[in-house]
């Protein structure tokens, strides 16, 4: 038998060598492909809008939230607080100046100056002055108070400090009306200029504020690097003073995000690198073995890589981290070829002996995550087909190039680390079944089936956050201080022309205006507020007309000046009055630099515009402007925690209808080959899923679409073990492999748990309980000697 | 407003400063102290020639400055108003009934306003200097002092101020950028008692 055996392999010896070089040659394509793509840039997505289905994301709700995102991702808001005013003062003016002079900081505004209004918006407010009245000055019109208006402007003229007031206004705008507009207008209650800064006084502390625009994207390394690095070390010269800093913006966030992923990278990350490559290292004895067991996944994280950017042109970032962990599971197909190679005399015969389960173990994964690919969700198909690629590849790397790389002679020796692995092997066995087994299966299975309907789901969007809480509370905290209007809740107004569009916002705004003198509201801001419509503009002119024929000639007797600039006035009105100001010109002036983000601009032939809120999280403010958008067909409104949170639960979902759909698929197949014996292979894996998601349930609270994703890769790794096993009769080397493996999963993964990050933490947990537990089950799957039934062969 | 909030500081700071300026040569002044219980009184003629017609606005009035409630500065002729300024306030009357009202609490520029009035009462020459370039001379009826702006922002307000006395500040001239001229004379000026008003 054996020399028959070694000379097939001889024969087999040049075709194993032609495939090891194609694939060689596949890869090296591949690499170059992949090299060019890098080359050309811009490969990577980091926006979580991306992660959710088109289809699904209502295109307006999608523009309003970039608006919104593009706007606070540009912004770094500082307050330099302290009960002593003089220190905050003098630290908040060392940073305005440090800041000012770094490449990567557009416009830092601090002082007076760069607050006050620039002469090309004066000239615009200027020129539209009589379409822009303001609401006082309008009331007062209405209400017959001219008078009012007539003795104000009276001692604008006369008085020294009514400077301002210069004679060409005296035709032009003789009531002021284009400074009475400005007046009181985009300044923020408790926000004064004190001695060229911008200072906010509250009961204990004076802040000072240094407000930032950045140059660049706010996760650029570079860019965090350079103006977080001057807030922290502006931070640090104050530790011992009572300065207290509160900071907003995305650039916060960012960078606490990337210092957080430093932090665990070499903490976790360098950790389970450690320890894996320990493990390997002690028990194969060779360093080699620690190049091969990598090799598979290097290459398969490169296939991967490169077919995902062939086929969708960008990968997400969260695509890249988590399909190269599903990818890790790979080191399993190397573990378990070393093992069996550690008995066998030749190489070729242990890929021979091993390829049946390989191809299974393969085929099964690849079928489970490639099934997330006909979800409607783009993250859960890219990383479909960035599991199943790499899967493939590193498969085909052990396939392919394992037998020549493993030819030598000292690669058949069992290591004596195998016998202590075996030790570890708990000794219960469910080999013989009995009535009495089958009972107590059947309902061990109907508990867990039944106690898994406890299971509730757990989507909140928080999940997604991956800054401590103290910082999320100080971004809300300078919002509310300074009026900002929060992102996670706005109106939507949808009409079928400008005009309309303005006048319906207007109509919402009359009662927003309610709302903010209940208090419901802090504030709120909308584009008719910038751009009144038509009808409005054309009243506030009718009401001009009014005022002047009222007050105009008394306003020159009184001043003692001559009646002619009465018809001059009303010449000047009359030219003014054609010129509307349209959302347009607004757009394209100066003016609009802060709140272009309102306008959204004309989507499937209607125009839609948002309204941003300030202080409208609370619960009974929310239930009282869904009930104002309910009012009309026209307006929305919507709160992002809502939607997002809805988005992922719907992702959660999809995602176990999958997980489901996978095992079944996986069953199915594995039925055709193992017959009535199938039950043993896939109990483990399934029992331990069941059991870490009810642990998980009771420990985390509930369960979340990242539990899933990690049940999915549990389920990958457990069925690989009991397909191994249950083909290798439970022996000893297989033990090992599977053991092995089981422990670097949970070196690679299960650490995560320990991980600040809640998206990794969760994952990581699910994969430590649900692999440990499987791991734990799989020695019951034992026959005894012997009693193994016959299995049709595969792949024969 | 703020245009305006930023010219009225400039030219308060600056009339202040002057009342209070004795006779000096080529050095910035010492300020003498307005002490709790004096206050400041006297009249004023104001005319302003506007660059756009031919004509020359004259008013006239009094004022009266003290520590404890600012400036009032009430015009008597053509029209009768009255203007209110301290620390916490800006309140202009016309025929008793308030026309304007800005709160520094919540109006930036007022509060900015009062800081600089502050500071020129006190003899703070910084305040203004932050502002503008200052030069002073000698002439044979007494001193002479101008003030060019610093930065763009003082240019909206002024492009020059002049200033002339003898004893105490005679005229102020305000050249705005409009092509504005306003000239303040100033007359019988003298230090009295403060007398608290009396409440209803």
């Amino acid at each position: 038998m054996l020399p028959a055996a070694t000379e097939k392999v001889t024969t087999s010896q040049p075709r194993q060598k032609y495939i090891a070089v194609l694939w060689g040659v596949v890869l090296a394509i591949l690499s170059t492909l992949l090299g060019l793509r890098l080359y050309a840039g811009n490969t990577i997505d980091t926006s979580l809008m991306a992660l959710f289905p088109h289809q699904q994301q209502n295109p307006v709700i999608q523009r309003a939230e970039q608006n919104l995102a593009a706007r606070y991702s540009q912004r770094l808001l500082i307050l330099v607080g302290s009960t002593d005013d003089s220190l905050a003062r003098r630290h908040a003016i060392a940073l305005g100046q440090t800041l000012q002079n770094l490449a990567r900081v557009d416009q830092v505004s601090w002082q007076l100056g760069d607050f006050a209004e620039s002469p090309a918006s004066s000239a615009f407010f200027s020129r539209y002055r009589f379409h822009l009245l303001n609401a006082s000055t309008a009331q007062e019109i209405t209400q017959e108070n001219t008078g009012l208006i007539r003795d104000r402007a009276l001692q604008a003229l006369f008085n020294p400090i009514g400077g301002g007031y210069s004679s060409a206004l005296l035709t032009r705008d003789p009531f002021a009306i284009a400074q009475q507009n400005l007046a009181g207008k985009s300044h923020i209650p408790g926000l004064t200029f004190d001695g060229q800064m911008v200072k906010l006084a509250n009961h204990q502390k004076t802040y000072y504020l240094v407000f930032v625009t950045i140059k660049g994207d706010p996760y650029d390394l570079d860019v965090q690097h350079q103006i977080i690095g001057a807030v922290d070390q502006a931070k640090a010269s104050t530790t011992n003073a009572p300065v207290e800093w509160l900071t907003a913006g995305l650039i916060v966030h960012a960078a606490q995000g990337a210092r957080q992923a430093q932090r665990e990278m070499s903490t976790i990350g360098a950790g389970s690198l450690l320890g894996i490559a320990l493990l390997i290292l002690l028990t194969f004895r060779r360093m080699a073995a620690l190049w091969l067991t990598l090799l598979p996944i290097v290459s398969g994280c490169l296939v991967a890589t490169a077919v995902s950017m062939l086929v969708f042109q960008k990968v997400h970032l969260i695509t890249f981290a988590f399909g190269a962990t599903i990818i890790g599971v790979s080191i399993d197909y190397a573990l378990h070829y070393l093992c069996a190679r550690s008995s066998q005399a030749c190489a070729a015969e242990t890929l021979k002996r091993l390829l049946p389960s390989l191809l299974l173990g393969m085929m099964t994964s690849i079928l489970a995550y490639s099934a997330q690919a006909i979800t409607p969700f783009p993250g859960l198909k890219q990383m479909a087909l960035f599991s199943a690629t790499g899967l493939l590849a590193a498969g085909l790397t052990v396939i392919c190039w394992f037998p020549l790389l493993t030819g030598g002679q000292h690669w058949q020796s069992s290591p004596p680390a195998f016998i202590l692995i075996a030790r570890l092997r708990p000794k219960w066995r469910l080999a013989r079944i009995t009535p009495v087994t089958t009972a107590w299966l059947v309902l061990g299975c109907f508990a867990l089936g039944g106690s898994l309907f406890f299971l509730r789901g757990q989507d909140d969007i928080r999940l997604l956050q991956t800054s401590p809480k103290a910082l999320i509370e100080q971004d809300i905290k300078v919002q509310q201080v300074l009026r900002q209007s929060g992102t996670r809740s706005f109106l939507l107004v949808k009409a079928d022309t400008i005009e309309q569009l303005l006048q319906r916002e207007e109509t919402l705004s009359r009662q927003l205006f309610i709302l903010r003198q209940q208090n419901l509201i802090h504030a709120y801001d909308a584009l008719s507020l910038y751009v009144p419509s038509a009808q409005k503009q054309k009243e506030n002119v009718q009401l001009i007309h009014q005022l002047y024929a009222q007050e105009l000639d008394q306003f020159y007797s009184q001043a003692g000046l001559p009646d002619q600039l009465t018809n001059e006035a009303f010449s000047y009105l009359k030219a003014a009055e054609s010129q509307m100001l349209t959302v347009d010109e607004w757009l394209n002036s100066p003016v609009s630099a802060h709140n272009r983000h309102l306008w959204l601009g004309q989507l499937d032939d209607h125009t839609y515009s948002l309204i941003t809120l300030t202080n409208a999280d609370a619960p009974a403010t929310q239930t009282v402007l869904k009930q104002m958008a309910s009012k009309y067909a026209w307006a929305t409104f919507v709160n992002r925690v809502d939607t997002l949170s809805a988005l992922l639960g719907n992702y959660r979902k999809h995602m176990t209808l999958w997980v489901l759909i996978a095992v079944a698929v996986a069953t199915v197949i594995m039925v055709l080959r193992y017959r009535s014996a199938v039950w043993r292979i896939i109990t483990p894996s399934l029992m331990g899923s069941c059991v870490a998601l009810l642990l998980i349930n009771s420990i985390a609270g509930g369960i979340n679409l990242f539990h899933m994703m990690a049940l999915l890769l549990v389920l990958g790794v457990g069925l690989d073990m009991g397909i191994f096993l249950h083909d290798a009769s439970h022996r000893k080397e297989t033990w090992a492999a599977v053991t092995l493996s089981a422990l670097t999963s949970l070196l690679a993964f299960g650490l995560l748990a320990l991980s600040t990050t809640p998206v990794l933490h969760h994952f990581g947990l699910a994969v430590l309980l649900g692999l440990s537990i499987t791991w734990l089950i799989t020695p019951l799957m034992r026959y005894e000697a012997g009693m193994k039934p016959p299995q049709k062969e595969f792949m024969k | 407003m703020r245009l305006l909030s930023e010219r009225f500081t400039a030219i308060y700071s600056l009339i202040l400063m002057v009342l209070f300026t004795p006779l000096f040569a080529t050095e910035p002044p010492k300020l003498p102290t307005l002490t709790e219980s004096d206050q400041l009184i006297g009249n004023f003629i104001q005319k302003k020639k506007l660059a756009t017609f031919p004509i020359e606005l004259v008013s006239k009035g009094h004022f009266k400055l003290n520590l404890h409630e600012g400036v009032h500065w009430v015009t008597e002729s053509p029209i009768a108003s009255e203007l209110k300024l301290n620390a916490t306030a800006l309140q202009s009357y016309s025929n008793e009934r308030q026309v304007l009202s800005m709160d520094a609490r919540t109006q930036p520029l007022v509060a900015m306003v009062a800081e600089i009035f502050t500071a020129a009462l006190s003899g703070d020459w910084s305040a203004l200097e932050a502002f503008f370039h200052t030069k002073t001379s000698v002439t044979p009826q007494g001193w002479h002092v101008e003030m060019t702006p610093r930065d763009k922002a003082a240019a909206r307000i002024a492009n020059a101020i002049h200033f002339d006395g003898e004893q105490f500040v005679k005229q102020i001239t305000l050249y705005e950028p409009s092509g504005d001229q306003t000239r303040i004379l100033f007359e019988s000026i003298q230090l009295e008692p403060y007398r608290a008003p009396s409440r209803h």
